[in-house]
């Protein structure tokens, strides 16, 4: 990535997505490549905001319940992380961070919960390391992320 | 409604907030790369993230309509079945448990 303009759009432009895809595959990247793929994922967002904001202005009224395709989402998303059972504490954790969160900061539980989660994470990696000789260094088959 | 110089400046200031955050990534990761404790995260965070987030979807869902909080824990469980039998189709299993939860919300 050498054009400045292009380098700052870039920066700008780092959503998940675009992270996601090129990690997947590091090699084949041109910064041409890269630029494009950001402005095709810039103008999908933006487009399906839009479409989105006309479609439910011809709608009468809102429609109940439709609100549960995000919670639906993440389920779904939750499942695919989650597919061996390595996973299983991390869940386990992130289900005491949830529960503690709501109960003690109720207004912020969210973001409570991520602190939480990634304090408990921090505790199990000294821990893991502690009890002598654990190689934590991930292998290859363990990634499923 | 609000004033012109008030959006602009709302929105120069989300502008900055956004491209620090993005631009830190650059800076930092370089340097924690081969880190032990980095790795190890990427392999723990994502499920925990993720859990959390449809934890506290599936809370606002039930705030927003305390008398169907059953619905909604209902159509939870369709969707995960859906997801894991179903040959974990997102769209399906997005499509199928939001219906279910529609469905259970007007039927009661």
């Amino acid at each position: 990535m050498k054009h400045p303009v292009a380098k700052a759009y870039s920066v700008y432009a780092l959503i998940d997505e675009a992270y996601a895809v090129t990690a997947a595959s590091r090699d084949t990247w041109t910064p041409w490549r890269l630029v494009t793929m950001q402005l095709a994922f810039q103008s999908y967002w933006v487009g399906g905001g839009l479409t989105g904001v006309m479609v439910a202005s011809l709608l009468p009224d809102p429609i109940h319940g439709l609100e549960f395709a995000l919670c639906a989402l993440f389920v779904t998303l939750t499942l695919d992380a989650a597919r061996t059972r390595k996973q299983v504490p991390s869940i386990l954790l992130a289900g005491m961070s949830f529960g503690l969160a709501v109960l003690v900061f109720p207004g912020q539980a969210l973001f409570a919960a991520l602190v939480l989660f990634l304090a408990l994470l921090l505790g199990r990696y000294t821990l893991l390391r502690r009890t002598a000789g654990h190689d934590l260094t991930p292998r290859k088959d363990t990634g499923n992320a | 409604m609000p004033e012109t110089g008030y959006i602009l400046a709302v929105c120069t200031i989300v502008f900055v907030i956004t491209l620090g955050l993005r631009a830190l990534p650059f800076a930092v990761l370089n340097r924690l790369q081969d880190s032990p404790l980095v790795k190890v995260l990427a392999l723990w965070m994502p499920a925990g993230v993720l859990g959390i987030l449809a934890a506290s979807t599936l809370q606002s869902t039930i705030h927003a309509e305390p008398a169907q909080a059953a619905a909604a824990v209902a159509a939870v469980a369709v969707t995960a079945v859906t997801h894991l039998l179903g040959g974990r189709r997102t769209l399906l299993s997005v499509g199928i448990g939001t219906a279910a939860y529609m469905l259970l919300l007007n039927a009661f």
